[in-house]
This record gives structure tokens, sequence and C-alpha cells, in this order.
């Protein structure tokens, strides 16, 4: 542990490690949750969602675990002078887990494979034009790469919504139910990410890397560990009268 | 998904293209300092990585897929 303090240390990233580790334990206890939940699936079907799942748990907290060794930060030097340090293994694991979140949400819904193949295209396209705008030293080229890869998001939720939509609404009232519920959780979590952008080191430099990591960890627990959490407990999934639908918690709350 | 259209039988094909996929995901979160080791400058080596996890992607995706049955593009 005191070497890779110490590591970290040299990187000047010692604040924000906290919530690195942090990050990484709670991807990694989501993950092992995952597992063992799963352990006894026969269903093929529902064996493909905690595959999935598994996956996006286990890939994000090898990125956060990357992070806070320093092996997934860098810096960019401006050409104004200043110089900022990327965290670019968030780049990388988004790039790998948000395509399996629309995956697993695509399948619950019974999306087609050509919805699902266009819906991960755009996704990529807009990963990799955020990172774009990250990596880029003009101040205005990364302006203007964040609008677009926002742009793209947007038209990931409008597909989300609308296309992915309507194949869920020919499903059952359990799927329907568990479909609006997580993706709420996408339009709302994801929402948020180029905000975080903006106001964070990369962005307009109004909250500190320390913030900024802390945002994101939050963001990323509830994106991935909240989002497996409510699908692989759903009836949906399940199936039976084991788990409740995220509706029939609410109604019970009322 | 109708219930012919799933094998009893699980394609152990695809469960090690999955193993594989998903090892090589989180060594590419590893695998940036090898690469600039071999002389590569920050940039080219990121984008290695990143190419190594769009593979990985679409290794894991096909993999998913065609754990228990046969899809095709529709």
């Amino acid at each position: 542990m005191t070497t890779s303090v110490l590591q970290v240390s040299d990187l000047g990233v010692e604040g924000e490690g906290i919530w690195l580790a942090l990050g990484t334990i709670g991807m990694l206890l989501g993950m092992v949750y995952f597992m063992a939940k799963g352990w006894d699936v026969e269903d093929p079907q529902e064996e493909e969602f905690y595959v999935i799942t598994i996956l996006i748990a286990g890939i994000a907290a090898s990125s956060y675990l990357s992070m806070f060794f320093g092996f997934g930060l860098t810096e960019v030097e401006l050409v104004n002078g200043r110089v900022i340090d990327v965290y670019w293994a968030r780049y990388a694991d988004w790039l790998f887990t948000t395509p399996l979140l629309l995956l697993d949400i695509g399948l619950l819904a019974g999306a087609s494979n050509r919805d699902l193949a266009s819906l991960i295209t755009i996704d990529a396209f807009m990963i990799v034009t955020g990172l774009a705008a990250t990596l880029m030293k003009i101040p205005t080229a990364r302006y203007a790469f964040w609008t677009i890869s926002t742009i793209a998001m947007l038209f990931v939720l409008y597909y989300l919504v609308v296309t992915v939509g309507e194949a869920a609404a020919e499903a059952d009232e359990d799927t329907r139910s568990t479909f609006m519920t997580l993706r709420n959780i996408i339009l709302v979590a994801w929402a948020i990410y180029p905000v975080a952008w903006l106001v964070g080191t990369e962005g307009l430099n109004l909250v500190g890397l320390y913030g900024e990591t802390l945002l994101f960890m939050i963001l990323d627990l509830f994106a991935k560990i909240g989002f497996g959490f409510i699908l692989l407990r759903s009836r949906a999934v399940v199936g039976g009268d084991s788990a409740p639908t995220p509706s029939a918690e609410a109604d019970a709350a009322d | 998904m109708s219930d012919s259209d799933v094998p009893k039988e699980l394609s152990y094909q695809s469960l090690w293209g999955l193993v594989l996929s998903a090892g090589l995901a989180v060594a590419g979160l590893f695998a940036l300092p090898v690469f600039q080791s071999f002389g590569l400058g920050f940039r080219p080596a990121f984008w290695l990585v990143l190419t190594v996890e769009a593979v990985a992607l679409a290794g894991v995706v096909a993999s998913v897929l065609t754990l228990h049955r046969d899809r095709e593009l529709d």
C-alpha cells in the first residue's frame, strides 16, 4: 500500500486517490455481488445479462485500479500554457462499458441487432469525440469536440427512448417497468457527464480534480452498479415472484 | 426471444472468446507503459490501447450474443 501511495504521490494526484480507491472497491464489490447472485443461474437469457453486467463492473474496477496506480494518468499541456491532468483510463473504460450498458438494456427491451449496432456505433462516436475534446491542446477545439460529443450523446438518448422504447413497448409489464427505470438511470446519469466535464479541470476548471474525481466516481457507481443491481433484481430478468420490479417497489413504498 | 432459438448447449467457442476478450480488455488498461517502452509516444500508445479495448468490446459482444444461440443481423 505504501508503494502505491508513493507512486500516486509522485504523480501529484494523492488528493483524489481516495476516490479512485473507493471507486475500485465499489466496482469490485458490485462485481462480486453480481457473480455470487448469478452463480447458479442456468437460464440462457438470464445468463447473458449476468455476463454483461459482471463484465461492466469488472472492467470499471480495472480502470479505477489503473488510475489509482497512475497507469491511467497523463498530462496535456494546452497552447495557453495550462497543464491538465487527464485520467485517460476513464475513456478506455467508457468505450468498453457504455456499449455494454446499452447492450444490457437493448436485450432487455428486445431491440433488434441492427438497432443495437446503431446505438453502439453512435455511443462509440460519442466517447471518441469526448476523448478528442480532452486531448486537444487548443481550448476552442476542446469545446468544439465537447459539443460534438454532447450532440452524439443526445442522439444516443433519443435513440434509446424512441427506438429501443418502441421495442420495449411490445414486451410484458415487468420488462417495460424495468426498462423504464433503467432508461431513466441512463438519461439522468449520462446527461450529467458532459456537465461534469465542462465544469471540471478538463473544461472551465470551476471544480478541482478532487471534486471532479468524486463526481465521476459517484456517477460511475450509479450508472454501472446501480444499473446492474436494478436489472439483476428485476422480475423481468429473474422471473417468478422472487424479485420485485422497480415499479412494484415504488408501489410498496407508497 | 422464442424458446426455439435457444440451444440447450453452451457454445464453448463463445465462452473462450468471452474470457479472452475480457482478459484483453483488462490487460489493455495497464498496457500503455508497455507500448511506450517500445518507443511509442503517448498518443500512438494510447490509440493502440483504445484499439485493443474496441477489439475486446467486439469480442465480448459477439461472444455474449452467440453464447447460447445463433444470431444474425436482421
